[in-house]
């Protein structure tokens, strides 16, 4: 009888204090209730129950204020663990070409094209000769991209210097500087 | 999903009269735009057989906006408004 106006009693008072929903009665067990004790009541416990009542809601109060900001620090280190994946993911990657093997081309002096991501795939692009393809993985972007080199270069070699626009002719003058065909 | 997909890539080129070059075998086709008799872009095409394989690279490589690539492709803009625009990029 005198525990069960306790948790009246303290029910109360959470509610007073908006912290009701905080207020599960299994992780405030009694110690009269725990199993093969037994209950010790002071006789004046109905004149120290508010004190008890209002030092519960303190604590209440207080891991309430713990678990927010326990759950705040969990959403801020998803938000920088997501953060931190996007900006691995797209930062750009500076990657050396030094050869065209099995192709009929070498490389005359190294040079780097830089891969990025853009949507669902990656862009290898060669900035100085304004070329770029992209392929499903990093490694497919640059092979599309030595491809696509090669593929202008042999179309910018079978006009005469004068059939380009200012365009076609800077490209053609940067991928002779980088690239030339052995056979 | 890419902005550019080989789909529009091809409209691109149709639209922009470019000679596209068949390589077998090779990864890409290559689209030569001439204006003038002059080759003035160019751009790859990749040769999968997906209609939405990436080509966002195009619009960089025709000196365009992506958004100005979309609508090349797309209709709204015509050969004659991307020849403006690379005339007032000094690129003819």
């Amino acid at each position: 009888m005198a525990v069960n106006s306790l948790r009246i009693l303290l029910c109360e008072e959470a509610a007073r204090h908006e912290v009701g929903h905080l207020w599960q009665p299994e992780e405030f067990l009694l110690e009269s209730e725990v199993p093969g004790k037994t209950a010790e009541w002071a006789e004046n416990w109905e004149q120290t129950a508010p004190t008890l009542s209002y030092d519960f809601v303190g604590v209440l109060l207080s891991k309430w204020r713990e678990v927010a900001r326990l759950e705040s620090l969990e959403r801020e280190v998803l938000l920088l663990k997501d953060r931190v994946a996007e900006l691995e993911r797209s930062t750009p990657v500076c990657v050396p070409i030094e050869t065209f093997a099995p192709e009929p081309y070498k490389v005359v002096k190294p040079f780097h094209v830089v891969v990025q991501t853009r949507a669902d795939e990656y862009v290898a692009s060669f900035f100085d000769a304004n070329l770029s393809a992209s392929g499903p993985t990093e490694t497919e972007a640059i092979f599309n991209l030595k491809d696509v080199i090669l593929g202008v270069l042999e179309s910018l070699t079978e006009h005469d210097k004068a059939e380009l626009g200012p365009g076609p002719a800077k490209q053609l003058r940067v991928l002779k500087k980088f690239v030339e065909k052995t056979a | 999903m890419p902005i550019i997909t080989k789909e529009l890539a091809l409209r691109i080129a149709k639209k922009l009269k470019a000679d596209v070059k068949k390589r077998p075998g090779k990864a890409h086709d290559i689209a030569l735009v001439y204006h003038e008799g002059k080759l003035v872009a160019n751009f790859g095409i990749r040769r999968g057989s997906k209609k939405n394989l990436g080509h966002d690279y195009i619009p960089n490589q025709l000196y365009i906006r992506p958004r100005q690539a979309r609508l090349l492709g797309e209709c709204p803009l015509l050969r004659e408004d991307w020849i403006t625009i690379m005339a007032e990029k000094g690129m003819l």
